[in-house]
């Protein structure tokens, strides 16, 4: 229970915290480019993003994956990341208990 | 009236604000301290970026901004109505903190006024955090020439509609206590808002027509909203402050003199439905939801609002539901005393299914009238399904806004706290998802997965939370 408890927290902050580097990533990249017809990457190669010129003048914008690969491996870096800072603390709230005990 | 004791008293509030947000439900942990403050921060920044980007898309080289800053002049009024309101709201539940200086040697009159005091400070601190973006990317993409057409255009309207809809709730509460009626204000206050929302709303869309229409044909375009602006442009600044100046110190005058002396507390009860109910678990939670006085408010809302979009002829899916499901909010902190009475150990399950069971049926109870009306106006029912998941989602996110951050007494920082943490999180994962281009079917499952992870979040906090008040372990 106590371990299902620290995946579920580390899955969903390492989910929010690879979303917000897939948003990032996607600012940064329509921050790059003005031109149409140019596609430009983000985040390591996952994200493209790319302004079409439409034959009404007006400029469309194409979002998408292009690769997941750099997405996935955000999210297991971040949910290992979590994890073990979730067992660190502990550890060192139980040390912290302990000391005082001994006192 | 002594103006250290105003001071006094609003200090008073603000430490019970920061000791009691910054020390209950998640908020308790210093790690949940410093990841609040950080996602603050960052959410700040990335809202910065994004109106950046936006408005150098959309705006960058033309000269439309001025037009726009016209246009966000003349609406001041409108988006300042519907803030107020919904402050109005918020503050009025908060009467029980006002109850907390009642064992200090002060008059009502400088309770009140330290409370509007306090309340435009929170204003101020949550009006920095919406207009900010705003002023700093219109700033970075214009030049700092900007900083004055802003200044006089958004924030000293801003600032002078607030104190004039804050003399006017003062001037209608002491009318309110002339006719006895003070004790409905909770009720009475909000509908006289909304009856200035439903005015108001069609004269800002005409002046925004006429704006437009104005700047296509190069005329000059006056009104007196735009006074500082126009004073700035013709005189200089200096008296655009100057005006300024006079005015606010005028209306403070005002609401000085308006603030009423006596208090009369707030009626936060009516009774419907039979109390036979209250037999079941569930029927208890009802009971708490219907009979609080905040449900009525938002039910009536709901309820003119539909009635505003069909004579206006606004057709639009019933979003409007959406108002009944942020009581939520409050649902766990009302439904407390439950908790307290039940002599048998029940488990935080089947406090939870009841919460949201509760909400449940008032939804429905609210959402088979409303939606009967939108379908016939024209609406497709494949329109509105859409927004019965919406809904339903809000339900589930609003309680656990109102677990993770319980709003004691009723304090609407929390609230708002809460609120802009839980937008940040929930606009960011809304965001990155759409990259990704999901189909419809896949995103129905992924957000399905996120509302079981947000269940599974609300029922560990309650079960946290009763551990800690039967200290079971430390907070």
């Amino acid at each position: 229970m106590k371990w299902l408890l620290r995946i579920v927290i580390a899955f969903s902050v390492s989910f929010v915290i690879t979303m917000a580097m897939v948003v990032a990533g996607f600012i940064m990249a329509m921050f790059s480019t003005m031109d149409a017809g140019v596609r430009k990457f983000g985040l390591f190669g996952a994200i493209f993003f790319e302004a079409h010129e439409q034959p009404s003048g007006a400029t469309a914008m194409e979002i998408g994956v292009a690769d997941g690969t750099p997405i996935a491996i955000i999210f297991g870096i971040g949910f290992l990341f979590c994890l073990a800072v979730t067992v660190m603390l502990e550890k060192l709230k139980l040390r912290k208990k302990q000391l005082l005990q001994t006192q | 009236m002594r103006l250290e004791s105003i001071v006094l008293l609003f200090r008073l509030f603000w430490t019970f604000i920061l000791r009691r947000v910054l020390g209950r439900g998640l908020l308790a942990s210093r790690t949940m301290r410093i990841a609040g403050t950080l996602v603050v921060i960052i959410g700040f920044a990335g809202f910065n970026v994004l109106s950046y980007t936006m408005m150098r898309q959309y705006l960058g080289g033309t000269d439309l901004f001025e037009p726009i800053l016209a246009i966000a002049n003349i609406s001041v009024g409108f988006w300042v109505l519907i803030a107020y309101t919904l402050i109005r709201v918020l503050f009025m539940k908060a009467d029980e903190l006002l109850k907390l200086t009642f064992n200090l040697p002060a008059t009502n009159k400088e309770r009140t006024l330290a409370f509007a005091l306090f309340e435009a400070s929170v204003v101020a601190v949550m009006t920095v955090f919406v207009f900010g973006a705003f002023s700093i990317s219109t700033v970075l993409l214009e030049g700092p020439a900007f900083i004055t057409k802003i200044l006089v255009s958004i924030w000293l309207p801003v600032a002078s509609v607030y104190l004039l809809l804050s003399l006017a709730y003062y001037l209608l509460e002491r009318g309110l206590f002339m006719m006895r009626l003070a004790r409905l204000r909770g009720l009475l206050v909000p509908m006289v808002l909304a009856l200035g929302l439903s005015a108001l709303f069609p004269y800002t869309n005409e002046q925004t027509a006429v704006i437009a229409e104005s700047f296509i044909d190069g005329r000059d375009y006056r009104s007196p909203l735009l006074v500082y602006s126009m004073l700035d442009k013709n005189v200089g600044l200096w008296l655009a402050f100057l005006v300024f100046v006079a005015a606010s110190m005028a209306i403070v005058a005002g609401i000085v003199a308006a603030a009423p002396r006596a208090y009369v507390p707030l009626r936060r009860f009516i009774i419907l439905l039979p109390s036979k109910i209250a037999r079941w678990r569930l029927g208890a939670y009802t009971l708490v939801l219907f009979r609080s006085f905040e449900t009525l408010v938002a039910v009536i809302f709901v309820f003119a609002f539909s009635l505003f979009a069909w004579m206006q002829h606004i057709v639009l899916p019933p979003y409007v539901l959406a108002l009944i499901t942020f009581q939520g909010v409050y649902a766990y902190v009302n439904s407390e005393p439950l908790r307290r009475i039940s002599t048998l150990h029940v488990s935080a399950w089947t406090h939870y299914l009841s919460i949201v069971g509760s909400q449940v049926i008032l939804w429905v109870t609210i959402a088979v009238p409303v939606v009967a009306g939108s379908l016939a106006q024209g609406i497709e029912i494949s329109a509105c399904l859409p927004v019965a998941g919406f809904c339903l989602s809000n339900i589930l996110i609003s309680t656990l806004i109102g677990i993770a951050f319980p709003p004691e007494k009723g304090n609407p920082f929390t609230v708002l706290v809460g609120a802009v943490l839980a937008i940040i999180v929930i606009l960011t994962i809304a965001l990155g998802l759409n990259v990704f281009n999901l189909e419809p079917a896949m995103s129905a499952v992924v957000y399905s997965f996120l509302n079981i992870l947000v269940v599974t979040y609300s029922i560990l906090g309650m079960q946290r939370m009763e551990r800690i008040r039967r200290h079971e372990v430390a907070s």
